[in-house]
């Protein structure tokens, strides 16, 4: 039996990406990111910059705050140093883009490396996604693209997304410098590979088989010889995000769904109003 | 300085059918909901939206077919998940949407306020989106590398939500900027929706805080509690419960009854406020 949760061994996946002194960005609704940084600030990487609310508002902490579902921009606000724009975000990301760290979460990702965020199907009437924000913007911009799948299913590792937002590896052309991707999800860490340009197994998680990924994978995963095991969550680590940074569990709607998901997040959502107004 | 407070059928009567509206604020964040209320109570038709990142405030504005296009990076209600109406609509059809990115709408912004055609960069070449949204590349003159042409987007008028401003329209934006003021800058007309309206003496101590000042602004109109149900720091927190009754009559086919119900059946958006008075209540954070 495993000590440890798929969201919190894959929280502490993202926080490792994380170097000292990078600038790691909040997008929109995606709190195992927000949480990943904060674990890696208050672990390895303690001069890591935030910016939060898709970038608006730099903040600063010595201890690692607890995230909040209700209070989001608020929470951020407390901590605020700089309140900025939209425009200056991008302006940061395109000064600073060696160090620059966001976690994207693609509807789907295919294997080699395109990720799709826009609609699910042939054309657009059957399954119409809010769409990528800025996902598309950057993808092919950052010297390293980070994407997290909470769910690693069929329809969502596919062999080829139903529609480019951000941009993998295909063709050939001048648009195709040298970069990194990096997915990390509920079963295993994974990039692709330069020389192929194809999905590629880094490391599989605890307790999961390689039969796992082959399952629930719409296409054929590359693997070495010997396929390395993640490392385990420390104790340390486990005790910030279980007891410091997300006591609340709000990591958790981002595998729920339907009835379940709105039970769970009207439960935090009680717990946080009476816990603050 | 001219005194520009106007009540808010008045700055609604100024919008003419067909016209491009810019809408402020990012998602369920400080959104003119007052606003968009009267857009749907005045019977406005064939508007053309632009917003960064839009939830109900598009939604409803879909529902109410106030709207035929809508321009935006995301639809969507964040942690809650999908817009009812906007996914049906664009699904079936019924309206366009463009979706763009948050540069391609930021580029098409900076291009109007400099008077440029276009603005050329290199982001989106080769992704769909690029396709999607018909934008044309070219050789660069200088280097011959592949450029976009971002194309000017002109909006008639920007409705942006504020926490505080004066009666000529200097503005305090408090908490998520998103690209408000980029949409003041090269808008047409902006006007300015406030929870309170207070005296120029007020602004003067602390002139550094004012980001969006007068020159940009023609209209202002006080509207508190004007975001409900999206947020405004540090007055109220986004109201999810709201937001979840809203989503969960949509489900059941049923906006038409929540607008009969919150907007076209009252008089005014106090109506409103009046009718949801204990979810007010409930997210509200200080008074303002």
């Amino acid at each position: 039996m495993r000590n440890f949760t798929s969201d919190e061994i894959m929280i502490t996946c993202m926080s490792r990406e994380i170097r000292n002194g990078d600038i790691a960005i909040q997008g929109l609704t995606t709190p195992m990111a927000i949480i990943s940084y904060y674990l890696a600030k208050a672990t390895h990487a303690p001069q890591t910059t935030i910016m939060q609310l898709a970038g608006n508002i730099l903040t600063y902490a010595k201890a690692p705050p607890q995230i909040s579902l209700l209070f989001n921009e608020f929470e951020a606000m407390r901590r605020a140093v700089h309140i900025g724009t939209q425009t200056e975000v991008y302006e940061v990301i395109f000064k600073r883009l060696e160090s620059i760290v966001e976690f994207f979460r693609p509807a789907q990702i295919d294997m080699f490396g395109n990720t799709n965020n826009s609609w699910i199907g042939s054309d657009i009437s059957k399954l119409r996604l809010p769409g990528g924000f800025g996902i598309s913007d950057v993808a092919a911009l950052y010297p390293r693209t980070f994407y997290y799948c909470p769910r690693h299913e069929k329809r969502v590792f596919v062999e080829n997304v139903d529609h480019i937002g951000g941009l993998g590896f295909r063709t050939k052309g001048e648009f195709d410098q040298r970069r990194d991707i990096h997915i990390i999800s509920e079963l295993g860490v994974f990039e692709i590979e330069h020389e192929s340009r194809r999905m590629r197994l880094s490391s599989i998680h605890p307790g999961i088989k390689i039969e796992n990924i082959k399952e629930n994978t719409s296409f054929e995963i590359l693997t070495a010889e010997k396929t390395q095991q993640t490392s385990p969550p420390t104790e340390l680590e486990l005790q910030l995000i279980r007891e410091k940074i997300d006591p609340l569990n709000i990591r958790r709607l981002e595998y729920l769904s339907g009835k379940t998901r709105e039970n769970a997040l009207l439960n935090i959502l009680d717990k946080e109003l009476s816990l603050t107004i | 300085m001219q005194n520009k407070v106007v009540k808010i059928n008045e700055a609604c009567q100024t919008i003419q059918n067909g016209e491009t509206v810019a809408i402020g604020g990012l998602t369920i964040h400080r959104k003119p909901m007052s606003f968009i209320h009267e857009l749907i109570r005045s019977g406005k038709k064939e508007l053309h939206l632009l917003t960064l990142g839009g939830s109900i405030d598009v939604d409803l504005l879909i529902a109410a077919g106030s709207i035929d296009r809508i321009d935006a990076a995301y639809v969507g209600l964040e942690i809650l998940g999908f817009a009812p109406n906007f996914r049906k609509a664009v699904e079936g059809r019924v309206i366009e949407f463009n979706e763009h990115t948050e540069y391609s709408i930021m580029a098409g912004l900076e291009a109007n306020l400099i008077e440029a055609e276009f603005i050329p960069s290199k982001l989106l070449i080769g992704t769909d989106i690029l396709k999607s949204l018909n934008y044309k590349t070219f050789r660069s003159p200088i280097t011959d590398d592949l450029l976009v042409a971002y194309p000017r987007i002109c909006p008639d008028v920007a409705i942006i939500h504020v926490q505080r401003c004066d009666e000529y329209g200097n503005c305090q934006i408090n908490g998520i900027n998103a690209i408000d003021l980029l949409l003041a800058k090269s808008s047409r007309r902006v006007i300015v929706t406030t929870e309170k309206i207070l005296p120029t003496e007020d602004f003067m101590s602390v002139p550094s805080s004012t980001n969006l000042p007068s020159t940009f602004v023609d209209t202002v109109v006080e509207s508190p509690f004007g975001a409900h149900p999206t947020s405004c720091f540090p007055h109220y927190t986004y109201d999810l419960w709201h937001l979840l009754h809203y989503m969960e009559s949509s489900k059941k086919g049923k906006t038409e009854n929540y607008i009969k119900q919150h907007i076209t059946d009252l008089d005014s958006f106090e109506g409103y406020l009046n009718l949801v008075k204990d979810d007010v209540k409930r997210v509200t954070v200080r008074e303002p």
